[in-house]
C-alpha cells in the first residue's frame, strides 16, 4: 500500500467528517485491523491539532481600515 | 436608506468573517500586509454584491470572493505563483512521490513548533496550501472547499491528502 492511493484518500475522508455513517462504520473495522493505516491516522490527527497553531486573528486595524475605506461607521 | 440598509448587511454578515478572509489571504500571498490589501479588496466586491448573498452561506460565499481576490492579486504580481491546475497537478503528483509515504523513522520523540510548522506551509504549492488552509484552520467541509476554489470534490480530496503528506514528511510529525 503507498499513501498515495485511495486508502489515504478515504482515512482523510473519514476523520475529517466526510464519510456517511455506513461507510464511516465499515472503515472503522478496517482501521482495527491495519495498523500501519491507523498510524497514519494518528499522524494526520496530530497534524490536524497543530495546525489549529496557526490560527490568528486579523490585525486589530484591519476592521478599522475596512470600516473607512468603505464609508461604514465606526464600530470601535 | 438603501446605502445604510446595505452598509448595515455588510457590517454584519461580512465585518465578523474578516479573521476567516485575512487567514485566506495570507495562505495565498504569503505576508501580512499583502493579506490584508487583498482582504480590503475583496470587502469592496462584497459591498458592491452583498444584496446576493444568502445570510446561511456567507461564509463560504465571503471566501470565494477572498480566493477570487487573491487570485487577481497573484496574477498582477506573482504571475509565476498562478500555474494552470494541470500544470499544479503534475507538479503536486511529481512532489508527492518524492516525499511520500513517510514512515516514523527513529522511536525519539520530536517537538514541532509553530515555526516549523509555518515553515512547511510556505513550501507547499499555492494550490496545496490554500487547500489544507481552508481546511485544517478554517474548518470548511470538502463541499464548501469545492465552492470557494472552484474545483471537483475529487480535487479537493486529492489536494488535502498531498498536503498533509507533505506536512507530515517536513515538519517530522511524529505520534508519540
Amino acid at each position: 500500500m503507498t499513501f498515495a492511493d485511495d486508502s489515504d484518500l478515504i482515512l482523510q475522508a473519514y476523520l475529517d467528517g466526510e464519510l456517511d455513517a455506513i461507510n464511516a462504520l465499515t472503515f472503522e473495522r478496517r482501521l482495527a485491523t491495519d495498523s500501519r493505516l491507523a498510524a497514519r491516522g494518528d499522524l494526520i490527527v496530530k497534524l490536524r491539532a497543530l495546525m489549529h497553531l496557526l490560527l490568528e486573528p486579523a490585525p486589530r486595524n484591519l476592521r478599522s481600515r475596512i470600516e473607512d475605506y468603505l464609508g461604514l461607521p465606526r464600530s470601535e | 436608506m438603501e446605502d445604510d440598509r446595505r452598509k448595515g448587511r455588510f457590517a454584519a454578515l461580512v465585518l465578523p468573517l474578516l479573521s476567516d478572509g485575512f487567514v485566506l489571504a495570507h495562505s495565498m500571498t504569503g505576508n501580512h500586509a499583502d493579506a490584508e490589501d487583498v482582504v480590503q479588496d475583496a470587502c469592496l466586491r462584497a459591498f458592491r454584491a452583498i444584496d446576493t448573498v444568502v445570510d446561511s452561506s456567507a461564509r463560504a460565499w465571503f471566501l470565494t470572493i477572498v480566493h477570487h481576490t487573491a487570485c487577481t492579486w497573484l496574477r498582477k504580481n506573482r504571475p509565476a505563483a498562478l500555474l494552470t491546475v494541470n500544470e499544479l497537478d503534475a507538479v503536486e503528483e511529481k512532489a508527492v512521490e518524492t516525499t511520500a509515504p513517510q514512515e516514523i523513522e527513529t522511536p525519539e520523540r520530536k517537538l514541532i513548533d509553530k515555526s516549523r510548522l509555518e515553515a512547511a506551509i510556505a513550501s507547499l504549492s499555492l494550490a496545496l496550501r490554500e487547500t489544507i488552509t481552508l481546511r485544517d484552520i478554517e474548518g470548511l467541509n470538502y463541499r464548501e472547499i469545492a465552492q470557494v476554489t472552484g474545483v471537483p470534490i475529487g480535487t479537493v480530496m486529492s489536494r488535502i491528502a498531498r498536503a498533509r503528506s507533505q506536512l507530515i514528511a517536513l515538519s517530522k510529525v511524529e505520534t508519540e
